[in-house]
């Protein structure tokens, strides 16, 4: 008796790299070029479409995915970790069909639901019934189920009173609440969430766990993406590490989460390049580099309680329309277990920073660091025009050991993860 | 209820795939292509003062300017009937078409979301936009058959045949469309093509003109467009005359017929890539 839910052989995804071809500096260049694009985009374009190994060139190719065999039984929470790129949301995409693989089979015995985003489909014109009936039946369900659990969705929700408004009125929190809730209410086989909680603010975010955590329990299959390791060591009962398109690790979320950290840990070093990262957003503008250093302009990654701690961010950019748009800049820091202990915001903190020039540095200093002694990583987000446009998660790390944070000359022999000064009568 | 049971329901995911249109899936997915089309004519009159005014105001409009350009000014011959129903009754389904097809073409490309986050059987969404346009038709249809009486023309007994025109349009609708919308997913030069390639397509049409104008030698060469058929059709039906015979409609049939089956075959083909070329 075979009595798996979803099984994959042998299942690969190969993309074409897409260089940002070098351009030209004189006018003629530029003309050719210009003239030239069309064969090349054409060129490019077919290169998507064809799986076989042809013609092109190894080199020009990268493998998402590759080789990938699994086994889920009935009834598991699996979890799935890895840096950025490193396949896991494709082989997500591929299980719920988004995407075909370039090569493997997959079996899937079951419905599959997946939320790749909230809130697919959304229109802002249609009221807030007429959006859950859409986003409904786009998840796959029918109009009779979700007539069936219509009253549920909207008391989840918490937006009743505005359900016949056209959701372009709502807040974007509102929205989110209830495309959550149709998401919510789906009965599905089989899961698939990819970092979807990520959205909301915290107290939403808990909802949207305990949430999980219910249709965990309820018996039906969970594949389950998250940044936030602590909520897989909560949710899930089986976690599969991915590295560079293939499995690292497949056993019981604690161990696998350990071996995970302590590779994301070894990254560390004080002055990190950002050229090479594969992101998700607009190249227009990136982060280039990143360097850490104590109050000694000293480049470091490790340092005392009560240090100062500088993180020097280069960036640059070749989108003439961003110039004198603000950049705003956000560093969270998470301790070992990716809780998040500190969230910096250089706009929040009263600063303003104009794009002047198409290569600049935005630093961020912490004077005296308070975190207790441990292993901390960074994630980078700058944001302009209020838009994402560079996202870095565990950037990179460093250690703190002890130090004098009181100044009292000695160091501190405690195993708090937090210091600060108290007032004392 | 959604009854199937999990054990049936087993999908199998590889490489290519062998079926070119899943129909038990399309059926399974039949609320989701109402709730498309739902969304499709509330979304597109939300916030206009005449709403679904809009769904006559182009093809009466069209009529108007046609009347003083080509039926007072260039004096086009109509063939005894007044040239405003002679116009209208080819702006009717010629409207149709043309919306149609250009909202099915940028359909695909105008969803993304619904293509790179989630699996749905992509083609309810150029299926949608077309029956969206079959609603705005069905509105200036009536009008056409009010505006008919008041000029005192009464459809007969041939009015049974509308419903082989009206397939026959929206096959050439669906087939056009679906092309032209896979083609706009990788190549964004369709978008930029397709109001000039309208327009073009409406004078290779006999909406302005008889087609007793063309050569009858080149009149089965004309009928490779579909709506030459379409046309001509309705206006046999209403106006009683148009050059309508078994060869230009069968000439027409297979080309639109063969033009939805290289389509069909085409989106299949395609429909593995879109999340990735987008």
């Amino acid at each position: 008796m075979n009595n798996y839910l979803i099984k994959t052989e042998n299942i690969s995804k190969r993309y074409p790299i897409r260089k940002q071809n070098a351009s030209p500096d004189t006018l003629v260049g530029t003309i050719i070029d210009f003239l030239y694009k069309p064969i090349r985009n054409l060129k490019e374009i077919r290169t998507l479409s064809s799986a076989q190994n042809s013609d092109y060139k190894l080199e020009n190719y990268i493998w998402a995915l590759n080789k990938i065999n699994l086994e889920i039984k009935n009834n598991e929470k699996i979890g799935i970790i890895g840096k950025n790129g490193s396949g896991k949301s494709t082989l997500l995409k591929i299980l719920s069909r988004i995407t075909k693989p370039t090569s493997g089979t997959a079996i899937i015995k079951g419905r599959v639901a997946s939320l790749i985003e909230v809130g697919t489909g959304f229109h802002q014109e249609l009221s807030g019934r007429e959006n859950v009936y859409l986003n409904g039946s786009i998840l796959g369900m029918s109009k009779s189920e979700i007539d069936l659990k219509y009253d549920e969705i909207v008391a989840f929700s918490g937006v009743a009173k505005f359900i016949d408004t056209p959701i372009k009125r709502y807040s974007s929190g509102m929205r989110v609440r209830l495309a959550f809730s149709v998401a919510a209410h789906l009965e599905p086989e089989i899961l698939i969430i990819d970092e979807v909680l990520a959205v909301g603010d915290a107290n939403f975010q808990k909802k949207c766990l305990g949430k999980m955590d219910d249709v965990a329990k309820s018996g039906r299959t969970v594949l389950f993406v998250s940044h936030n390791l602590e909520s897989i060591i909560s949710l899930c009962d089986r976690v599969i590490w991915i590295d560079d398109g293939e499995i690292k690790g497949d056993g019981s979320p604690l161990q696998i989460v350990n071996q995970y950290l302590e590779t994301v840990n070894n990254i560390s070093e004080s002055q990190i390049d950002l050229t090479s990262i594969n992101r998700d957003t607009n190249p227009s503008f990136q982060f280039s580099q990143l360097i850490m250093m104590n109050q000694n302009n000293i480049k470091s990654s490790s340092f005392n309680v009560g240090d100062d701690l500088i993180i020097k961010l280069k960036y640059s950019f070749n989108d003439k329309n961003l110039l004198k748009s603000n950049l705003q800049v956000k560093i969270s820091i998470n301790n070992s277990t990716q809780t998040e202990v500190l969230n910096l915001n250089n706009e929040v903190s009263g600063y303003i920073h104009k794009l002047i020039n198409k290569e600049g540095y935005i630093v961020c200093k912490i004077p005296h660091i308070p975190l207790g002694e441990g292993r901390y990583s960074i994630n980078i987000e700058a944001i302009i025009n209020s838009g994402a446009a560079d996202v870095i998660n565990n950037v990179g790390s460093f250690e703190i050991i002890p130090g004098d944070y009181f100044g009292t000359g000695v160091a501190n022999n405690t195993k708090a993860n937090f210091y600060c000064i108290s007032e004392w009568e | 209820m959604n009854n199937i049971s999990s054990k049936d329901n087993i999908t199998i995911i590889t490489p290519h795939s062998k079926k070119f249109l899943n129909f038990k899936e399309i059926l399974e997915y039949k609320d989701l292509l109402y709730f498309l089309i739902l969304k499709d004519i509330k979304a597109r009159y939300a916030q206009s003062i005449i709403g679904v005014g809009w769904a006559i105001i182009q093809p009466l409009f069209f009529m108007l300017v046609f009347t003083v350009i080509f039926g007072k000014l260039a004096k086009i011959d109509s063939e005894g009937i007044p040239y405003q129903i002679f116009s209208f009754t080819a702006l009717v389904p010629w409207t149709f078409f043309s919306n149609s097809m250009a909202d099915s073409a940028n359909s695909l490309s105008g969803n993304l979301s619904l293509i790179t986050n989630i699996y749905i059987p992509r083609i309810m969404i150029p299926l949608s936009a077309i029956i969206g346009k079959f609603i705005d038709f069905i509105i200036s249809f009536m009008i056409l058959i009010i505006l008919l009486i008041s000029y005192s023309y009464y459809p007969d007994q041939k009015i049974v045949t509308i419903f082989f025109y009206i397939l026959l349009m929206f096959i050439a609708s669906l087939g056009f469309g679906l092309i032209l919308g896979t083609m706009a997913i990788q190549y964004r030069d369709i978008k930029y093509a397709l109001p000039f390639g309208v327009q073009l397509f409406m004078y290779a049409t006999p909406v302005a003109y008889s087609v007793n104008m063309i050569p009858e030698k080149y009149q089965l060469i004309y009928a490779l467009n579909p709506m030459v058929t379409v046309i001509e059709g309705f206006r046999n039906i209403f106006l009683d005359t148009g050059n309508i015979n078994i060869e230009m409609t069968s000439v027409s049939f297979i080309t639109s017929s063969i033009c939805l089956i290289i389509a069909i075959i085409y989106f299949s083909k395609t429909e593995r890539i879109f999340a990735d070329v987008v």
